[in-house]
């Protein structure tokens, strides 16, 4: 895999898990989803992509293998709900407590500003890239 | 001029590219827990290589390896990574520079003038 289709694939995980961010602050306050269940904070699970080529050369999937990042999933958190006593609430349970998802704030706070960071470097690969392949093409140029 | 110098030439040229792969792998990996990075080191093998002439520096292949961890830490170093790339891209670009005076050396040779 090229170095520029790597870093295209830490972009696009990275922009995935904002998603996944924003998404878990978005539901920060929702107390019940359209079906009756309680949201809950989803994580992305990202890794290495496993390539089919380094099955090939060793059988198993090789640590040398340049093949990017891949998203393996998205998983719920099992935190259990946060409890917030709501008598007046049409949502209050029988001892007047709502529940609310369990969304760690700082975590995820804490997780995006890393998203960014990752994201910002994986373009400046992308750029040192971008110019290796351009100087690539002056090979053999008149100057 | 030898004809080493080309030959060595390319094969740094496709090396820097390999290292360029590398970091750009281990910048895509910024936020996997317990990525281990990898590194690659071709420059005093292929010095060994070059002493051994053309056909040792044509079947020259270096492999990435894990890297050896930073400080004590076996974490990511995002900046060092970058700075890394940074080098490489300018290395490149600066091995260029010089393969191409030296083919206009040798057109300017043939030809008689530039």
């Amino acid at each position: 895999m090229q170095a520029m289709e790597i870093s295209r694939s830490g972009l696009d995980v990275e922009w995935r898990r904002m998603e996944i961010i924003a998404q878990n602050l978005a539901n920060i306050g929702s107390s019940r989803a359209a079906d009756g269940t309680l949201y809950r904070e989803l994580h992305l699970v990202s890794g290495p992509r496993t390539g089919f080529a380094g099955y090939l050369k060793s059988g198993t999937a090789a640590a040398s293998d340049l093949s990017g990042v891949a998203v393996y999933g998205i998983e719920a958190g099992d935190a259990p709900p946060r409890l917030a006593h709501e008598p007046g609430s049409p949502q209050a349970d029988a001892d007047g407590n709502v529940a609310y998802p369990a969304i760690d704030t700082a975590g995820q706070m804490t997780l995006m500003m890393k998203t960014e960071r990752a994201y910002e470097a994986n373009i400046v690969a992308l750029n040192a890239a971008r110019q290796m392949y351009a100087k690539a093409l002056e090979i053999g140029r008149r100057s | 001029m030898e004809a080493t110098n080309a030959v060595l030439m390319l094969k740094s040229l496709d090396c820097l590219s390999l290292r360029m792969q590398v970091l750009a792998q281990n910048i895509a990996n910024a936020g996997t827990p317990r990525y281990r990075p990898m590194q690659l080191t071709f420059e005093d093998a292929l010095r060994a290589a070059a002493a051994d002439g053309d056909a040792a520096v044509a079947a020259f292949a270096p492999t990435p390896e894990p890297a050896p961890p930073v400080s004590g830490s076996a974490d990511l170093r995002l900046d060092l990574e970058l700075a890394d790339a940074s080098a490489t891209a300018g290395r490149y670009g600066s091995l260029i520079d010089i393969l191409n005076r030296q083919l206009q050396l040798q057109s300017l040779a043939i030809g008689g003038s530039n």
